[in-house]
């Protein structure tokens, strides 16, 4: 009897994990994010125009059959620049979210783990940067050099490595502290072993949950910073420089501006969505308890 | 025992000396120079060396930081190398511009996510929660050059309330000065606002979950005392916090909605100078926004500190 | 019989899970009369706390309750929201478990035992604020006005008890629901705590429900018991009929498997109660306990059991209760024959194993940053400064544990032990003093060199939660030990690795399960393994089963001794609980403020002469022996120990029953030696202290083989 109970009980626990796993915004999110990304992919085969393809005779068309979300002051088609803009907008988040992940996570378990003066020479280097209103530390960066979208992207990493370390590192803070590492500790396993293999996998949960939601601030800033002509240049289509340009056109053809605005609107919200449903997902408080 | 703030202020100002080193080594490596954008297109070598001279540019990098660095120290922020006049005041006008629109943005931000957060957090899954939590969800998604694109196509173009940019003078009444900052601050706090209302559900909800509320309903006290005295103080010390973070993004927009909006704040100013290699502009202008974020880090942990019984009286030994 | 002051009738409390129907509580019964203490009883799961929630109607809206709650011959069940919250705080007052949670932190003290006052009694907030004044001082608070102007944090846990028990009886309720209000407390508080519970019941004529799972501390307060399992009572009646004779096989079981002090200070085997709490969404048909109990038969399966009662109440739900024996001992299988009295004499001519001098832990508190204190310049102005202060964890002990030794290290909460466990293994750096290892001093090795350290000690933690990687399968964590420390071939990794699941009593399938498959005793056990792969000499127990419940603690406690003959291991056992340490130490070390009081052979710590803190430790603890509730008692002052500049003399000087003054106060006491090997640090003479008389029970006979 106590084993079919035992039985009974462990059938269960994957039914209730899969039902903690269907968070309807996690499922949403994912959704929505997945199809941007396959459009992003596909963007250069399914969009009907090619997205630099000029056409003197059709400028600043409204929205037709021909012409989906209309045509700009070049006469190049709105639509198949913000699909091929969902690629850079995509790339922009998470690539620069890798980078500050790169660079964030080891700096952070280090500080966490070792203390002392590692430590203190991390969290003050992260105190000066983030004395810098992002904005500003991505504007510096990229006045540095030409504009290019790997420096963008490397430029934006960079400015959410504070954020990272002091995250990684308190989560690291917590953990080190649980009877697991010490007992790991207590067998005579070495710092990096620790960190990999006993640290990381249970740090990942928090990490990823804020990483999703830095996604959707770099692409806001990666927006920000070409919208104000130190991010994308001219032609590409990024939707940030996109808006830039349709501002001077607002009157005559606002659908210039609404649909890279709409486009980020929708990838920031599935991006968002994604973050909170993993947050809701993994934060044990959230479950209920059977039994 | 050393005075905490003491302490505070002089991290603050070894940050700033960071930080303006930093700027300058940027600004070193930057390519092209102000010489350059001076002379123009067509200048020849000796007419850009003879402006480097004059500007001081051709010292070696140490002598010309230790130079600013002397003149800060006796209160001369130096010469704007574009325009040619004194950083001082022009920054100052700059910034006071800036910070009347912050100002008016934050209290905003302060109160109306305080405010929705709140109801939210109180009518859980309900209606209203799910109203305000799509509300700030578009707010935080969409970027604020957007939101003030849409707002001047609606506003000052299709409705035509309102000015569509630039900076009222008292001069002219009151409403024309008041009329040109409602739709940047509103910018500004529309795209804010979801942070610090969703903070605030976050950290209600969980205060709602917690013992002391579980005690004060087994007192049979009323939901709204409940609400009132027990959940609402201790909620709202996270979002201080919060507030203070927002300070840095506020100052982050502010860039972009001044450019959008031409208004003549330091925001717009910054970014002149940086197309320009404006050195003294640029430092004066970074450091003057740093410092205002260090001093709303400072003010948020002095209030956490003072709301906060756990830390205002000491701690119990356990 | 007059009507009872809250009946409960057949209470039946469901949850909508996944998975189905979860009946939390089935058919509960019970009543209590005015002046009356019924203590519900029950361990994890039993669904004790749902009874109590469920009379001041706090469950979420999830749940769904059916029976009846008749209070003062009103229903509450179904009741509207309005009555309902006119009768909380007002005629029934509620004590939740954990007082450092429960009080608002932003609220002043007085305010809270207040509010109650001003909304049930409209009170002006003046007139509440007196009464919650004198409200404290019947609590036993000293200087209850300055107690009423302060903040929570500033107060001990048990002064944040005596002020939550305050603010529940200020109203005057008939009725007070105390939910584990002791548990989170030390044993030396928790006594002070229930003597006032005793005197307010008998000054007030409250009715109490008392939900424990303590049954000492059941023996100590309540009249009546009502045994809790699964959601169902199993057994209810007068305290010294269940606890003395008990009839349901599962009070029988919990009762056996209890280690009990005892004044010559041996213990009898415990017996636990064999399998898994089981599952209440598919509950097994029949008697819920069947699948647990070593009298069950066919019929046991087949009916469902029905509580029936004597005509003074007693009564279990079990149809052979009538004729069934104690409950029998663990099955002996080879390992556990074990000759108790040959493993208590370990050989005295080996040099010890492991040996301290005069080590110490010092921590700072407070840095840059870490925290900040306001205080008013001239009076008015707010003006911050930040704190600093030096904790003394560990304050220069001397301890020796010999090979094949058990030493009990006994301490309340923030005695320091649990740091003293882990500055000998090095997980954490001593400030100074000596750690010697097998005659090397480890306690300066720089990290590189500890190996020898690490594979001969290891340690085994308190949270089974806590003490396994959720994500790592419990074979790898097993092996990943094995393969740091042993030379096993790779390819004999494996089995080694279930020989070593078997050896601590796991299934060998276990080798691929993830920890959060596990039960509470069972993760223990994985974290008993995992100390055993590097074959380590010496372990450190760190309260190895004070996270588990009664019955669990017993097969823990069992396999560890257990293991120690067989494998031949040296333990420093460290716990708050007395009896856990007397029934498996050889030695025991008492420890105060990071100081030791008190070191001896086991029975002669447990036998007069004692030092003054061992004597009010042992006499504090609540024991579920018949007629131990009536011995006698010593309560201490207060509940904290010195600070800073008080800790030049004794550190127990500030509570100590029988101080001296200022010899004890800035003197540090001499140690006196009554016989070879006990030594006790007091400045009372060794006369004085032996003039005691023990303050335990005679050695009592097994209580449930009747």
């Amino acid at each position: 009897m106590p084993k079919a109970d035992a039985a009974n009980a462990e059938a269960a626990r994957p039914m209730r994990s899969l039902l903690a796993g269907a968070n309807p915004k996690l499922v949403v999110g994912a959704l929505v994010l997945a199809l941007l990304v396959a459009v992003a992919i596909a963007a250069p085969w399914i969009a009907p125009y090619r997205f630099d393809e000029m056409s003197i005779l059709s400028r600043l068309k409204p929205p037709s059959l021909a012409h989906w979300c209309g045509t700009d002051e070049f006469g190049r088609d709105v639509f198949s620049r913000t699909l091929m803009g969902a690629r850079l907008s995509l790339m922009m988040g998470f690539a620069a979210t890798a980078v500050s992940l790169l660079i964030g996570v080891p700096l952070g378990l280090w500080a966490g783990y070792r203390r002392g003066t590692v430590d203190e020479a991390i969290m003050r280097a992260t105190d000066v940067l983030l004395s810098f209103p992002p904005i500003m530390l991505g504007l510096l960066i990229l006045a540095v050099t030409p504009p290019s979208l790997w420096k963008m992207i490397i430029a934006v990493g960079i400015v959410y490595v504070p954020s990272t370390v002091r995250l990684t590192r308190s989560v690291t803070l917590d953990l080190a502290g649980e009877e697991f590492v010490q007992a790991a500790r207590a067998r005579g396993e070495r710092a990096a072993y620790i960190l990999h293999a006993e640290i990381l996998p249970n740090a990942w949960p928090p990490i990823m949950v804020e990483a999703s939601l830095r996604v959707t601030f770099a692409i806001l800033l990666g927006a920000a910073l070409s919208f104000i002509g130190l991010g994308a240049q001219p032609p590409s289509s990024d939707w940030g420089l996109m808006i830039s340009e349709a501002r001077p056109l607002i009157d005559r053809a606002p659908w210039v501006a609404l649909a890279p605005g709409i486009a980020m609107g929708i990838t920031v919200i599935a991006v968002n969505l994604l973050g909170d449903g993993l947050r809701e997902a993994l934060d044990p408080r959230m479950q209920r308890k059977g039994g | 025992m050393v005075l905490y703030v003491i302490k505070r202020l002089v991290g603050i100002v070894a940050i700033l000396v960071v930080m303006s080193v930093l700027v300058f080594a940027i600004t070193q490596v930057m390519p092209g120079n102000v010489a350059h954008i001076l002379a123009g297109q067509f200048a020849d070598d000796a007419t850009i060396k003879a402006i480097e001279h004059k500007l001081g540019l051709d010292a070696p990098a140490y002598v010309q930081y230790w130079r600013w660095a002397s003149g800060v120290l006796s209160g001369n922020l130096g010469n704007s190398l574009i325009m040619e006049r004194p950083v001082g005041p022009l920054i100052w006008d700059a910034f006071m511009s800036s910070a009347l629109l912050a100002a008016i943005a934050f209290v905003m931000v302060a109160v109306f996510g305080i405010v929705l957060g709140v109801l939210a957090a109180v009518r859980q899954n309900r209606f209203t929660d799910h109203a305000v939590s799509v509300f700030s969800y578009i707010g935080v998604s969409v970027p604020e050059f957007f939101w003030a694109i849409v707002a001047i196509i609606v506003f000052a173009r299709y409705l035509d309330w309102l000015p569509s940019g630039g900076a009222g003078n008292l001069s002219h009444g009151v409403w024309s000065w008041a009329s040109h900052l409602i739709l940047p601050s509103l910018t500004l706090t529309f795209t804010l606002i979801a942070h610090v209302s969703r903070l605030t559900r976050s950290s209600m909800i969980e205060t709602l979950r917690s013992n002391y509320v579980r005690n004060a309903r087994a007192k049979g006290l009323p939901e709204g005392v409940i609400i009132r005295r027990h959940a609402l103080r201790n909620a709202l010390l996270p979002t201080i916090t919060v507030l203070a973070i927002d300070v840095g993004w506020l100052l982050g927009n502010i860039v972009v909605v001044e450019a959008v909006f031409s208004y003549p704040g330091i925001g717009r100013l910054l970014l002149f100078a940086i197309e320009r290699h404006d050195l003294p502009l640029i430092q004066a202008g970074i450091l003057l926004i740093a410092a205002v974020y260090c001093f709303a880090n400072l003010i948020a942990d002095l209030l956490y500190a003072y709301f906060n019984p756990k830390i205002r009286y000491g701690h119990a030994e356990s | 019989m007059t009507t009872p002051l809250l009946s409960v009738k057949d209470l039946t409390l469901t949850y909508q899970t996944g998975r189905g129907r979860l009946r939390a509580l089935n058919g509960v019964s019970f009543d209590v009369n005015a002046g009356e203490t019924l203590a519900v009883v029950g361990e994890s799961g039993s669904g004790k706390s749902s009874v109590a929630l469920a009379a001041m109607g706090l469950l979420g809206p999830e749940a769904h309750l059916d029976g009846s709650i008749r209070f003062e011959d009103g229903e509450l069940i179904g009741l509207d929201e309005a009555s309902r919250r006119a009768l909380r705080g007002r005629a029934i007052g509620m004590v939740f478990q954990d007082p450092f949670t429960s009080l608002n932190p932003s609220l002043r003290i007085g305010e809270q035992v207040a509010e109650p006052l001003v909304y049930h009694q409209g009170l002006s907030r003046a007139e509440a604020l007196e009464k919650a004044v004198a409200a404290l001082g019947e609590v036993g608070l000293p200087g209850p006005r300055e107690i009423a102007s302060a903040y929570p944090h500033q107060l001990s846990g048990g002064m944040q008890q005596r002020v939550l028990i305050a603010s529940a009886i200020v109203c005057n309720p008939r009725l007070l629901i105390l939910d584990e209000p002791t548990t989170a407390l030390d044993v030396t508080v928790e006594a002070q705590i229930l003597d006032l519970l005793d005197n307010l019941r008998r000054s007030r004529g409250l009715g109490m429900v008392f939900i424990t799972h303590n049954l000492g501390v059941v023996n100590r307060i309540a009249d009546r018991v009502c045994v809790l399992y699964a959601g169902r009572v199993v057994e209810v009646g007068e305290k010294d009929t269940v606890l003395g004779r008990p009839s349901h096989p599962y009070t029988k079981g919990l009762l056996a498997s209890l280690p009990r002090l005892a004044a010559d200070g041996r213990a009898r085997r415990i017996a636990p109660i064999p399998g898994r709490f089981p599952d209440l969404v598919n509950a097994p048909p029949g008697c819920i306990f069947a699948p647990r109990c070593p009298f069950a038969e066919s019929a046991c399966v087949e009916n469902e059991q029905v509580l029936a009662t004597d005509a003074a109440g007693n009564g279990a739900r079990c149809w052979k209760s009538a004729g069934l024996p104690g409950w029998p001992e663990e099955p002996a299988d080879d390992r556990n024959i074990i000759e108790v009295a040959a493993s208590r004499e370990p050989a005295e001519d080996d040099a010890p194993l492991l040996r301290t001098e005069d080590l110490s832990k010092r921590y700072r508190r407070g840095r840059i940053g870490g925290g900040i204190e306001w205080t008013r310049k001239l009076g008015v102005i707010p003006w911050p400064s930040t704190r600093a202060e030096t904790v003394n964890a560990v304050d220069g002990i001397s301890l020796e544990i010999r090979r094949g030794e058990v030493v009990g290290l006994v301490g309340e909460s923030g005695s320091g032990k649990s740091t003293f466990g882990r500055t000998i293994l090095r997980l954490v750096d001593p400030s100074s003093g000596h750690v010697m290892f097998d005659s090397r001093d480890v306690a300066s090795l720089p990290d590189g060199e500890l190996d020898d350290l690490r594979k001969r000690a290891q340690i085994v933690f308190q949270n089974p939660d806590s003490s396994l990687n959720p994500r790592r399968r419990i074979g790898k964590a097993i092996a990943r030990a094995v393969k740091l420390q042993t030379n096993v071939p790779p390819e004999r990794l494996r089995a080694h690795v279930e020989d070593l699941l078997d050896r601590v009593g796991l299934p060998r399938a276990y080798y691929d399960r993830y920890p959060h498959q596990l039960s509470g005793g069972e993760k223990q056990r994985v974290g008993i393994a995992r100390a055993l792969a590097t074959e380590p000499e010496f372990i450190v127990c760190d309260e190895p089963v004070s996270a588990l419940d009664v019955s669990v603690q017993a097969t823990v406690l069992n396999l560890l001794d257990g293991l120690k003959d067989e494998l031949n291991l040296s333990y420093l056992f460290i716990s708050h609980d007395l009896s856990v340490v007397a029934y498996i130490a050889d030695r025991i070390a008492v420890m105060y403020s990071g100081r030791l009081c008190e070191v001896g052979p086991a029975d002669a710590v447990l036998q007069p002469p004692y030092h003054p803190y061992t004597q009010a430790l042992l006499s504090a603890v609540p024991l579920p022996t018949p007629g131990a509730a009536r011995r006698e008692r010593i309560r201490l002052r207060g509940d904290r120990p010195p600070s800073g500049a008080q800790r030049s003399g004794c550190v127990f000087h500030t509570r100590c029953p029988r101080s001296l003054g200022e010899l004890c106060a800035n003197t540090a006491p001499p140690v006196h030696e009554p016989r070879p090997g006990h030594r006790i640090a007091c400045h009372l003479s060794l006369d004085e202290l032996a003039r005691d008389a023990s303050v335990l029970p005679e050695a009592a006979p097994v209580a449930a083989a009747e």
